[in-house]
């Protein structure tokens, strides 16, 4: 929760929304107007807010479509290989984005909020 | 094809206010934004003090990244267009030529350079964008939907109304309908008043601010740094009268020149400041006789006023001059605003004009030529024709003549 509110107030700031606009289950993509820049602007605001390294491609999982195509031409579990990448999401979350990627960018404010989770305890 | 090009629409940010009855309000009260700096106790300015973005954008995610001149630019271009009765859908093949200056407000991004390590945590990721000249020209196009020619105009304190005078080329030589021309600017951070203070250009005497800064007066000594956007639109007459627009004025010539003298100051002679004033009225196929109004450049610096002073009496008041105008300088009412000066005050100058006032040069006691007819106590307009003129460090040279519409 302590980490939610500190991802929600950088995602708030950059956007100019209210807190009541961004919830743990928000789509940063689909649901939220984020350009290109924004997502800069999100990474730069995680460092400062939450005194954590920000690696944009991996917090903002802007490779996953490619990482999922790299297990599938070498035979390898897409879940076990993800979690390689990904090493801040569940199995099961990412069973799900796999099962929900066809619908368009699967990344959530609750994403981001598990990448910083796991950041302070690294 | 050669249109006639007239303003239907303004919008501006001033320090003596955003409404036509408040700056004039402001004028007959005698009530300029002067004071003493907060940076520099020996400095004074002249701030816009209640301005706020939202209240023209609303919630706008990229506020962050525009500087407090281009803030002034598109609360400006978004007034302009509410003006002008037209909505953001005529603006598609709009052109947009905007006058900007450098962003001197270095200290709030960087308040703690040591060394030159410039990075800290406060810092957008695209803070850049907040120093780039046509940054403030993305903003208005994003806002108004102008997908059209345009120009990001750097000329210092004449680029607005160089900006103008583009515009106007263009609408008029048929590359375009309709434009929207103007700048906004400020120099009133600590970076900005830094850098004119060590340039020796502020005015430097201690006093009320009430009585610094007198263009053309015997006792001049420099200028009050100011700030403030103004935007117009620009169409043909022929598109103006179409949709039954409300015309405010024609723009009838415009001239610009350069000195090649110097880095800062103006030509000692202003041979290419009148070269841009004659060449504005004859575009205009004007004689000196038809002006009825000069809106001076009048910085109250030694320099400019002396040779702008010069320049004034050899075109306007020489002895087989039939008819001779009165002369204002908006300066005395609202500081420098920079590279925004042309276009704001032309706005505030249309505003009280529309009004029936002729806004008087403030300060002005001791007149450094007893030639020209300066005005120095509010008068009523009856006349038509106003040449608007405006010189920048770096020896550029503008002027447009207009025509307010009848």
């Amino acid at each position: 929760m302590f980490s939610f509110k500190k991802v929600q107030r950088v995602i708030t700031e950059v956007l100019e929304l209210e807190p009541e606009e961004v919830t743990s289950e928000t789509y940063i993509m689909r649901d939220l107007p984020t350009e290109s820049i924004d997502l800069m602007e999100y990474g730069v605001g995680l460092a400062k807010e939450c005194g954590i390294s920000v690696h944009d491609e991996t917090v903002f999982i802007k490779s996953l479509r490619l990482h999922m195509a790299e297990a599938e031409d070498r035979g390898l579990d897409p879940v076990t290989y993800l979690m390689s990448k990904y090493p801040h999401l569940s199995a099961e979350r990412l069973t799900e984005m796999i099962s929900t990627v066809h619908e368009g960018p699967v990344l959530q404010v609750r994403d981001i909020v598990a990448y910083v989770d796991h950041a302070k305890r690294h | 094809m050669r249109n006639r090009v007239v303003i239907t629409g303004t919008g501006y940010v001033t320090s003596l206010g955003t409404l036509p009855e408040t700056i004039l309000h402001s004028v007959q009260q005698n009530t300029p934004a002067f004071r003493t700096s907060e940076h520099f106790s020996d400095c004074m300015e002249c701030p816009i003090s209640d301005f706020d973005l939202t209240q023209s954008t609303g919630r706008w995610k990229n506020k962050k990244y525009l500087a407090r001149g281009a803030q002034f630019a598109l609360a400006s271009a978004i007034r302009a267009v509410e003006d002008c009765g037209l909505n953001t859908g005529h603006f598609e093949n709009a052109g947009l030529f905007t006058g900007t200056g450098p962003n001197f407000d270095i200290g709030t991004d960087f308040p703690d350079v040591q060394g030159g390590k410039l990075d800290n945590d406060s810092l957008a990721a695209l803070w850049m964008l907040k120093y780039l000249p046509n940054t403030a020209a993305s903003a208005i196009s994003q806002f108004l939907h102008i997908h059209g020619e345009n120009s990001t105009i750097g000329t210092a304190c004449s680029a607005s109304t160089q900006a103008i005078g583009e515009a106007f080329r263009k609408i008029k030589d048929g590359y375009l309908t309709v434009a929207l021309a103007g700048g906004g600017d400020s120099r009133l951070s600590h970076g900005g008043l830094l850098a004119y203070n060590k340039a020796q250009a502020l005015w430097n005497n201690w006093g009320e601010p009430t009585g610094a800064c007198r263009p053309f007066d015997a006792e001049r000594n420099g200028f009050i740094t100011g700030e403030g956007g103004a935007m117009f639109v620009l169409e043909s007459l022929e598109h103006a009268q179409q949709r039954g627009a409300h015309i405010i004025a024609e723009i009838c010539g415009y001239g610009a020149t350069m000195d090649a003298q110097s880095m800062t100051a103006p030509h000692p002679e202003g041979h290419y400041a009148e070269q841009a004033v004659k060449a504005a009225l004859a575009e205009a196929v004007l004689l000196p006789e038809a002006i009825d109004l000069v809106a001076a450049h009048g910085t109250s610096t030694q320099l400019n006023d002396q040779m702008e002073a010069a320049m004034l009496e050899r075109v306007f008041y020489t002895e087989d001059t039939s008819r001779t105008p009165q002369v204002t300088a908006l300066k005395s009412w609202i500081g420098h605003c920079a590279a925004a000066s042309g276009a704001v005050e032309l706005g505030v100058l249309l505003a009280l004009l529309a009004q029936g006032i002729v806004p008087p040069v403030r300060n002005l006691t001791a007149p450094c030529s007893e030639n020209i007819a300066f005005v120095t106590r509010e008068e009523p307009f009856s006349g038509s024709h106003i040449l608007l003129e405006n010189f920048g460090f770096g020896g550029q040279n503008s002027a447009l003549v207009m025509r307010l519409w009848s």
